[in-house]
Formats: C-alpha cells, sequence, structure tokens
C-alpha cells in the first residue's frame, strides 16, 4: 500500500510557515531570504516552500503575493518528494 | 605628496562623480559590498615602465585603471548598465588628461557579466583603461 505524506504537518501558518497568495489561493509554505553578495553586491535570495499540490501549475513568471511583498517566479524547483521551492524575483 | 598613481585614481573618481545614471554612487578602491546602486568603483589595478621611452629624467608609465559598474534591477540591466558604461566612456574621453594628470587614457576592453542569484537581476560592467603618464625617475609622486 503506497505512503502518502501530509505535508499540512510540514507548512503551518502558526509554526514557521507564512500564507502566501498565489493564483488567487491562499498557499501555506516556508519564505526564506538568504543574504548573498553577487558581484559585489549585497541583496537576498527569497525562495518560497510549499507542498506541489498548492501550486501544482506554477510557472516561471507567475506572481505571488507573501506579506504584502509582490515577487514573479523565476525558477520552479520541484524536490521529488511532493515539495516544491519555488525561486522569487522582487516586483518591488 | 602622494603616489602618482592616487592622483590619477582620484582624478578619475573626481571626473566620474555626478554623471546621469550613477550620481554621487562612486566609489575609490571600496572593498566591501554595495548596496547603493547603480554605482561605479574605481581601482588603479596593475603598473608597467616603458623604458623604451623612458629617459634619464623622464620614466613613462602605463597604469591600468579599472571601472566597475554595477546595476540591479527587475527589468533593463542590460540596458542600463550600457548607458552607464556610455557615460564613463564619455566623460573619459572628454577629458582624457585626467585634469592635467596623464598624457593619455584610452579605453581598451569591456566585460559584462549577469546574475540571477538574488531577488532581482544584476550586471556587472568592468571598463579597463590604460593610462599613460610620466613622472621624475625615483620620484613617483612628482608627475611631469
Amino acid at each position: 500500500m503506497g505512503f502518502t505524506e501530509d505535508f499540512g504537518d510540514f507548512f503551518v501558518d502558526e509554526e514557521f510557515g507564512i500564507t502566501a497568495t498565489f493564483s488567487g489561493s491562499n498557499v501555506v509554505g516556508i519564505f526564506e531570504e538568504t543574504f548573498i553578495v553577487v558581484h559585489g553586491i549585497e541583496g537576498l535570495h527569497p525562495v518560497f516552500t510549499c507542498a506541489l499540490a498548492d501550486v501544482s501549475g506554477a510557472a516561471h513568471g507567475d506572481a505571488i503575493t507573501i506579506a504584502g511583498g509582490s515577487y514573479k517566479v523565476v525558477s520552479v524547483q520541484k524536490d521529488g518528494t511532493g515539495i516544491v521551492a519555488l525561486v522569487l524575483e522582487d516586483q518591488s | 605628496m602622494t603616489h602618482a598613481r592616487q592622483q590619477i585614481r582620484e582624478a578619475v573618481v573626481s571626473l566620474l562623480t555626478g554623471l546621469t545614471t550613477t550620481g554621487a554612487n562612486v566609489y575609490d578602491t571600496r572593498l566591501y559590498s554595495h548596496n547603493a546602486l547603480p554605482s561605479l568603483t574605481v581601482f588603479a589595478d596593475a603598473e608597467s615602465i616603458n623604458n623604451e621611452v623612458s629617459t634619464k629624467t623622464s620614466q613613462m608609465r602605463n597604469l591600468t585603471i579599472r571601472v566597475e559598474a554595477r546595476v540591479k534591477g527587475t527589468s533593463g540591466a542590460e540596458d542600463i548598465v550600457d548607458t552607464i558604461c556610455a557615460e564613463v566612456d564619455a566623460a573619459i574621453y572628454d577629458d582624457t588628461t585626467l585634469d592635467g594628470r596623464a598624457l593619455d587614457t584610452n579605453l581598451e576592453a569591456t566585460v559584462i557579466e549577469y546574475s540571477v542569484e538574488q531577488d532581482q537581476p544584476i550586471a556587472l560592467a568592468i571598463l579597463t583603461f590604460n593610462v599613460e603618464y610620466r613622472v621624475a625617475p625615483g620620484a613617483p609622486t612628482v608627475l611631469l
């Protein structure tokens, strides 16, 4: 019998999770902005990680809103277990 | 008295300060990372002595000046960095003596790199200039 993971336990907005708006729906995931220096420029690398099923149609160029900030999806990185990391471009 | 190399580097910084796109974001040998963009950073990278045209009283030197232009934005970084390059090129060629410190200054190469590793695309242009200048032998602070 197949094993079905419940990703709802991983992405909880009362804990480390945050609710984003993607394609008109609320999606709970983990939002990270890692500090990074590239070509001598300081900046952040924003990534939203969530259950793939919650953003199954995600594609490059899609809009997503997180904590009032507007972002564009520039990379869809599926991990093969049902989780996806959306790499984002800040639209501000 | 400061080394001629420093005088030349500072003259380039002065010449490039206030350009339309980069404004006051011009730095002299900034080694720390940047957060005010778009920007220009000036380095004096290397120097050679041209003995073929030097004499007992006059030493010819070639100084490599590197100007780095940094841009970050959601769109058009490639256009903005090219605009900055044009402004730098024009400013230097408007005064190739660098306010009387050099015999001549010429752009030798431009390299442009891009990155999408941050929250917005980044463009970095590196302009390399050759600056010919002359000093008294053994007295590199004295420009001739």
